[in-house]
C-alpha cells in the first residue's frame, strides 16, 4: 500500500537559550510510516513528545534533522527545509490538523473561524457557509452563537469550533491532538462519528486520543513513543 | 476545486540586500521570496534595519548590494537596476506605501477625495464623476463617512488618516503594499480595527504585503511568515507560526519570551 507520510531518522532536540541553555531532547532516530487509509494512535506517556510529533508533522515546529516525507499533489516533498510557501500549500490542500485547542482570533465570529480553509481553497462565503452551518448544527453550537467571537466561548464549545474548522475540508491525511478531550460523552460520540466519516472517505489519520475506548475505535494502528534516556545524551 | 494559487512565481524575489550608511550597517546580506497573496512581517527592535530593508525593497531607497527582482504585469524586472521611468511606473501602478506617519503619505492640504483620486489620475483616469465615485467607493470601503470626501486629512483622527492612507493606495489595484508600522500611533481599539480592515483587504483582493512592526501578535494576526532582525541581519526566518511557537535563534526566543501569549 502506498504511504502518505514517510518520517525517516527525526531529530528534535529544543534548546532553551533564555533559560540557561537548558536543552530537552525529544526525538532520536524516530521513525514513521503512515499508509494511505491508515489510522494510527500515538500512545506514549505525558511529555514524551506526542503533540511535538504532530507539530513537527504540520511544520508547525522546527525539524533537527531527518526527513518528514509528505505525499503533496502526486509529488513527494521534504517538510524539512520546505519554504513557508510550500508548508501553506500544503496544509491547505493536503494535511488538516486539529490542535488540542483552538488559537481565537479576536472579533472573528465563529462562523467565518469554521469557512476559512474552504475560503483559502478558492470556495465562495454562498458555498463555504452551509456547510459551515451543517456542521456546527450537528457539533450542537446554539445558533445564536455562530456570529460571536470564540474569545468568550466555554473550552468544551471552542473545541468543537475548532473540530468543524479543521473538518469542513477533506484532506489526504489529518493530524488530531485530543480531539474531544474537554468534551461531554454526547459531543465525544458526535466528533468520533466525523473522525469516522472522514476515515471512510479515504482520509489518513494520526492521532492523539487520551480515551482508550475511542482510540480502539477510531485507530487501526498504534505508534509507542518511546522517551528518550536524557543520561546518553551529551549537552 | 477552484485552484486560487496563481503562484507558479513569486511576485518577490530579494536577493541578498544590503544596505550600508557610510560604515554603519543598515541592513545586511537579507534574501527571500514574496509570493502572490502573501503577507511578510518584518520584526526587530528599534534600530535593527526594519525600515531600511523595507525601503530598499519598495524602491525608495537603493541597496548597496543585492538585487530585487520584481513579477511585474509586463514581466520580471530587477528594481535595483531598471531605467527611472520603467521602476517609477511599476511604483505607481503595481506597488502601494502606507506610511507610520500619515503626514509622509498623505497630502494634509487636499481633500480625501482628491488623495484618493491623485493616483488615480496620475494613472490616466480623467473623467471627474468616474473618480469620484471610485473615491466615494473607497471611503466606504476603509469606513470612512463618505460624507468628509471634502474634507482635508488633517481634521480626521489618527485612524481615519491611516485609513484614507490604505484607500489611496489600494484604489489604483496594486498586487503589493508596502506598511511601516502602520498601527503604531494609534490607540488599541482604532488598531484593532485597522488591522480587521486589513486582513479583510488582504483577502479579498488577494494582496501581497510587507508590513513593518515591533508587535508579534499583529504578525500572528497577519503575516503568513517573518523576517527577525537585530542589528541588520535576519536572524530568523520562516513561517509565522513556527517562529512564534518554535523559535530557534536566542534573540527570537527572547522576543517571544517577553510578550503575553503572541
Ligand atoms: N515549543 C516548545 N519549546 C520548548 N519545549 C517544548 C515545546 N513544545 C514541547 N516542548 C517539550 O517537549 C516535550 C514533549 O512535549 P509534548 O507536548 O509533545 O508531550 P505530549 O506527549 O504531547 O504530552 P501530553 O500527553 O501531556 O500532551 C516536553 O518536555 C515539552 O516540555
Ligand atoms: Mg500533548
Amino acid at each position: 500500500m502506498k504511504w502518505m507520510i514517510d518520517v525517516d531518522n527525526l531529530n528534535k532536540n529544543f534548546f532553551l537559550h533564555t533559560q540557561g541553555e537548558a536543552k530537552i531532547p525529544v526525538f532520536r532516530d524516530f521513525r514513521l510510516k503512515l499508509k494511505h487509509d491508515e489510522s494510527v494512535a500515538l500512545v506514549g506517556p505525558s511529555g514524551v513528545g506526542k503533540s511535538t510529533l504532530l507539530r513537527l508533522l504540520y511544520g508547525n515546529y522546527k525539524i533537527g534533522s531527518g526527513k518528514i516525507l509528505v505525499r503533496h499533489n502526486g509529488d513527494v516533498l521534504n517538510m524539512a527545509g520546505a519554504d513557508p510557501h510550500m508548508i501553506l500549500h500544503i496544509r491547505k490542500w493536503t494535511m488538516g490538523y486539529v490542535s488540542q485547542f483552538l488559537r481565537v482570533i479576536p472579533r472573528v465570529p465563529a462562523i467565518q473561524v469554521v469557512m476559512e480553509p474552504l475560503k483559502v481553497r478558492g470556495v465562495s462565503e454562498k458555498e463555504a457557509r452551509p456547510r459551515a452551518e451543517v456542521l456546527l448544527t450537528r457539533l450542537r453550537i446554539p445558533k445564536r452563537l455562530w456570529s460571536l467571537s470564540p474569545t468568550t466561548f466555554s473550552g468544551g464549545e471552542q473545541q468543537r469550533i475548532n473540530i468543524a474548522r479543521g473538518f469542513i475540508a477533506t484532506y489526504p491525511v489529518m493530524l488530531l491532538d485530543e480531539p474531544t478531550a474537554s468534551l461531554d460523552p454526547v459531543n465525544s460520540r458526535t466528533v468520533v462519528e466525523i473522525i469516522k466519516e472522514a476515515l471512510s472517505q479515504g482520509t489518513s489519520v494520526i492521532g492523539i486520543f487520551h480515551d482508550e475506548d475511542i482510540r480502539n475505535s477510531l485507530a487501526s494502528r498504534r505508534v509507542e513513543i518511546q522517551p528518550i534516556n536524557n543520561h546518553n545524551c551529551s549537552k | 476545486m477552484c485552484m486560487k494559487d496563481s503562484d507558479h512565481i513569486p511576485l518577490l524575489k530579494v536577493k541578498s540586500i544590503s544596505k550600508y550608511y557610510g560604515r554603519r550597517i543598515g541592513c545586511h546580506g537579507i534574501g527571500f521570496e514574496l509570493w502572490p497573496g502573501e503577507v511578510l512581517g518584518i520584526v526587530g527592535e528599534s534600530g535593527s534595519g526594519k525600515t531600511t530593508l523595507l525601503n530598499c525593497i519598495s524602491g525608495q531607497l537603493e541597496p548597496s548590494e543585492g538585487a530585487v527582482w520584481y513579477a511585474s504585469n509586463g514581466g520580471v524586472i530587477d528594481m535595483c537596476k531598471a531605467p527611472e521611468p520603467q521602476r517609477r511606473l511599476v511604483m505607481r501602478t503595481e506597488m502601494g506605501t502606507v506610511y507610520q506617519n500619515p503626514r509622509d503619505g498623505l497630502r494634509m492640504h487636499v481633500s480625501a477625495g482628491g488623495n484618493i483620486g491623485e493616483r488615480l489620475m496620475a494613472n490616466g483616469l480623467r473623467h471627474y464623476g468616474q473618480v469620484r465615485r471610485k473615491a466615494l467607493n473607497w471611503l466606504e470601503k476603509v469606513e470612512i463617512d463618505q460624507e468628509r470626501i471634502d474634507d482635508t486629512p488633517d481634521t480626521f483622527s489618527g485612524g481615519m488618516q491611516q485609513r484614507l492612507q490604505i484607500a489611496r493606495n489600494l484604489v489604483t489595484g496594486p498586487r503589493i503594499i508596502f506598511m511601516d508600522e502602520p498601527t503604531s500611533g494609534l490607540d488599541v481599539s482604532v488598531q484593532a480595527r485597522l488591522l480587521d480592515l486589513l486582513r479583510g483587504l488582504v483577502t479579498e483582493l488577494d494582496l501581497s504585503m510587507v508590513m513593518v512592526t515591533h508587535d508579534l501578535a499583529v504578525t500572528r494576526l497577519l503575516a503568513h511568515r517573518l523576517i527577525v532582525m537585530k542589528d541588520g541581519e535576519a536572524v530568523e526566518s520562516g513561517l509565522t507560526d513556527q517562529v512564534l511557537d518554535d523559535p530557534q535563534h536566542p534573540y527570537t526566543q527572547l522576543l517571544v519570551s517577553s510578550i503575553l501569549q503572541p
